[in-house]
């Protein structure tokens, strides 16, 4: 059974590119452009990991990682934020509210790929 | 950056082109003394998220305008730095420079790097002068050229310090101090090997740590540090990659060492943690996985693909028309049966004609969302307050359309900006409002779009354009109708400007608004009032590629005359004819000569009705310029799909296009200007050649034989 991966960003391009990556190594990949709808499509579904940028209209990256913590089928699914270099207060209220690690934006596919292997394998 | 990203540049190329668009809408709408907390936020936003698609798809050039201006955008929307008009006219010229780059990537076009070097300046200045240090942009060239010059390692580091540490005196804190002094630590604790606090001792250490240090020491160096702390069995170094850019928390829920944990035990002792897991394992939870489906209203399709089908349903409307007048030979009832069905036929097709032609509809907005920066820009540069009120925006037009549509509307708005709107002066004395309304509306009226630019401003002086008219040698008196008189305006070169300012008042503009609205099958109707405003409506048909015409026949060519240049069609006596010597033919109708164009002459076709006064002459108009075309027959009125001659055959003046009629025939669609152009250069050899497809007795371009 494949692992699946929910990518949430604002930016569509950034979405596709990580959808892409994603899936062309085997991983199912859901995407949301808000933590709205994330929220709503993590419910509605079962992901095995959650990768969440931070600014974001709509309920954004941190009150998304609150709100799935509150949900019992992802009270333990990793969750990683997408930060910015200068992003260490977003860090480390991002681990306060049960974010698993970061990613630094910009990103190469590649490193997006180790780190999801890392984290779901 | 792996080559792999490049297909999601169009993507990433359109969502930047959108978030500054909604940055620019954002700032000028922006109230300087109370701004929205919101709106900052979403300006900020839009910077921010421009900057981190550019850092990922590697647009460094963009990312570091984007990196300051974002910045100072962040510490706005904090309330951290107050926002002036000054700062939102710099944001605006940010915007503009982005754009430029943006522009560069895109379309290769030109980069001015000293525009946007003053851009970054400037904005760097604000940054410093309100106290914040600037920080370089993500990962800036400075940085990693350090890195190479010093060459930055980054070391993963497991310690894991035996139980006794503690008890030789060591002090773990001191040792991290003093990794930190070679570079820039990062250290997460493992507590793992902690046993329950019952039987905790608190002189043994059973903490594990794994270390990231990125430094430019040697290896060496940092096991020196290490030296009487740690054998080979409690330390392990390795050089990681440049910097992984990327962290775990180890006593995070979801980590991947909680998860190894967790394998080990089996799925039902272990509650809690697995509790996801369970989710996966439980009846009927296999492949249950929804993925919802993108709730999107739109999806993308090229724009070429769209023209291949709306002209493969104009093909199909053509054989649909020659199948109905196939069948106009056969017996209704006899055949009836086969006539319901063409009847059904025809209107599938209308329906898929229209439904097609809809997709090549496009809100107007697209060409309004620019205007409200150039009122912006151009009233400032006046020294004039103006502000623009649109309407109508989502009413849609032909995408052939809107293209064209903006420099007629452009200078348009211009000219009310530059001519018809008075100084907030002038105005306070004429009793008006210090700031003037330039209002810009479309809307669809009898099957036709109606796009009006109206301005509250001092309007049209009736005698200074009649002064101008007459000073110009153009034909006028004073009993002329305003409508006339406004009509004036129109002809080259014609300003009544005092002063040629800048924007406007060269006189180039107003004739070439003219010509591009009749090019486009439309026509300009003025209305003013002096001391009031004026109002310039442009009407349009729905769509460039169907056309409302007039079939004629030439001898035994049959031709297309657009519905909208013709005024009127007669049967002239022989006394309105006369001949002017060295310039043809002239027609009287009612007290005004107009020339006489023979169509017959001009495409030579034999075998045409030679004597005007038994022909019927169709008065057009075009290009300001009556004049009559010479034709045998009116064959019929009727909406035909036009084929362009010059993509399939090639350009042959005196037309804009045919079409194939329901019987086979090809008929040319002719282009008056073209036709104006063609008759004054007179029927000389050159014409015979460039005109080879109707010099024929028997049209060649016959579908059917």
């Amino acid at each position: 059974m494949g692992k699946s991966v929910l990518a949430v960003d604002d930016s569509k391009s950034i979405l596709q590119m990580v959808a892409f990556t994603l899936k062309g190594a085997g991983y199912d990949v859901g995407e949301a452009e808000n933590g709205e709808d994330a929220l709503a499509k993590a419910k509605g579904g079962s992901y095995n990991l959650i990768i969440t940028d931070l600014n974001m209209p709509k309920m954004d990256g941190l009150a998304l990682i609150k709100a799935l913590r509150g949900e019992a089928s992802y009270k333990f699914t990793p969750i990683l934020m997408l930060t910015t270099e200068a992003g260490d207060s977003m860090k480390a209220k991002g681990k306060e509210l049960g974010a698993t690690g970061w990613l630094v934006k910009p990103f190469d596919p590649e490193k997006l790929l180790e780190v999801v292997k890392k984290v779901i394998g | 950056m792996s080559s792999g990203v490049s297909q999601f540049f169009e993507v990433f190329f359109e969502e930047t082109a959108e978030h500054l668009a909604d940055m620019e809408r954002l700032l000028l709408n922006l109230s300087i003394d109370y701004p929205d907390g919101e709106e900052l936020n979403a300006i900020f936003r839009a910077a921010h998220s421009i900057k981190g698609g550019a850092g990922t798809f590697g647009f460094r050039d963009m990312t570091v305008v984007t990196h300051v201006l974002e910045s100072l955008l962040d510490r706005i929307r904090k309330n951290e730095l107050a926002i002036n008009r000054e700062m939102v006219d710099l944001f605006l010229e940010a915007k503009d420079a982005i754009d430029m780059q943006l522009a560069g990537h895109r379309d290769g076009s030109e980069v001015d790097q000293g525009v946007i070097e003053g851009v970054c300046q400037r904005l760097e200045k604000i940054a410093l002068a309100s106290g914040a240090a600037v920080a370089p942009a993500v990962k800036g060239k400075k940085e990693e050229a350090l890195a190479v010059d010093k060459q930055l390692s980054t070391y993963d580091i497991t310690f894991a310090p035996a139980a006794d540490t503690f008890c030789r005196g060591i002090r773990i804190e001191s040792l991290f101090r003093e990794l930190s002094g070679e570079g820039t630590l990062q250290a997460t604790a493992d507590l793992s090997a902690a046993p329950p606090f019952t039987e905790f001792d608190p002189e043994s250490c059973y903490c594990r740590w794994t270390l990231q240090l990125t430094t430019s020491a040697s290896e060496g160096t940092i096991r020196d540090i290490f030296e009487f702390v740690a054998g080979d069995e409690e330390l392990h170094i390795r050089i990681a990659t440049l910097d992984p850019g990327y962290g775990l928390f180890a006593d995070a829920p979801g980590a991947p060492e909680a998860k190894s944990a967790a394998d080990v035990m089996s799925s039902e002792t272990l509650m809690g943690r697995r509790a996801y897991d369970k989710n996966e394992t439980a009846p009927g939870a296999f492949g249950r996985r929804q993925v919802q489906g993108e709730q999107e209203s739109s999806i993308r399709v090229s724009v070429p693909k769209v023209d291949r089908l709306v002209n493969q349903v104009g093909e199909l409307v053509i054989t649909q028309a020659m199948l109905s007048q196939m069948m106009g030979g056969f017996d209704p009832i006899q055949y009836a049966h086969i006539h319901n069905a063409l009847t059904l036929l025809e209107r599938n097709t209308r329906d898929l004609q229209d439904s097609v032609m809809s997709m090549r509809m496009v809100p107007i907005s697209f060409v309004f969302s620019r205007f409200p920066r150039v009122v912006h820009d151009t009233a400032a540069l006046l020294g004039k307050e103006v502000e623009l009120k649109t309407y109508g925006e989502t009413t849609e037009l032909d995408r052939g359309l809107i293209e064209k549509i903006v420099d007629p509307l452009t200078h348009l708005i211009r000219n009310s900006l530059d001519h018809g709107i008075e100084s907030p002066e002038v105005r306070a004395e004429r009793g008006k409002e210090p700031v003037g309304t330039i209002t810009l509306s479309a809307a669809q009226q009898e099957g036709k779009i109606v796009i009006e630019v109206a301005d509250d401003g001092g309007g049209l002086n009736r005698e200074k354009i009649l002064a101008k008219a007459r000073e110009k040698g153009l034909p006028v008196h004073d009993a002329m109708s305003d409508d006339e008189v406004w009509q004036l305006i129109f002809a080259p070169g014609f300003s009544t400007a005092d002063v040629v300012t800048d924007v406007s008042g060269r006189g180039v503009g107003m004739d070439v608004v003219m010509k591009n609205v009749k090019s486009l099958g439309g026509r300009v109707q003025i209305r003013s009032t002096l001391g009031k405003g004026s109002s310039f409506v442009i009407r349009l048909p729905l769509t460039m590629a169907i056309l409302d015409g007039l079939t004629v026949r030439v001898g035994s060519q049959v031709f297309i005359i657009p519905l909208n240049v013709i005024v009127e069609s007669l049967q002239p006596r022989i006394e309105d004819v006369s001949t002017v010597s060295g310039k043809g033919q002239v027609v009287n109708i009612r007290g005004d000569y107009f020339p006489l164009l023979p169509l017959h002459r001009l495409f030579h076709i034999a075998g045409a009705m030679d004597r005007p006064e038994e022909a019927i002459l169709t008065l057009v108009e075009a290009e300001g310029e009556k004049f009559v075309l010479m034709i045998d027959e009116l064959v019929g009125q009727q909406q035909v799909v036009i084929k362009s001659l010059e993509a399939n055959y090639k350009k042959v003046d005196g037309t804009a296009g045919g079409t194939i009629l329901g019987d086979g025939t090809v008929a040319l669609i002719l282009d008056m200007g073209s036709l104006l152009t063609l008759s004054r250069s007179g029927p000389t050899p050159a014409v015979t050649s460039s005109a080879p497809a109707v010099s024929h007795a028997e049209p060649i371009l016959h579908a059917f034989s």
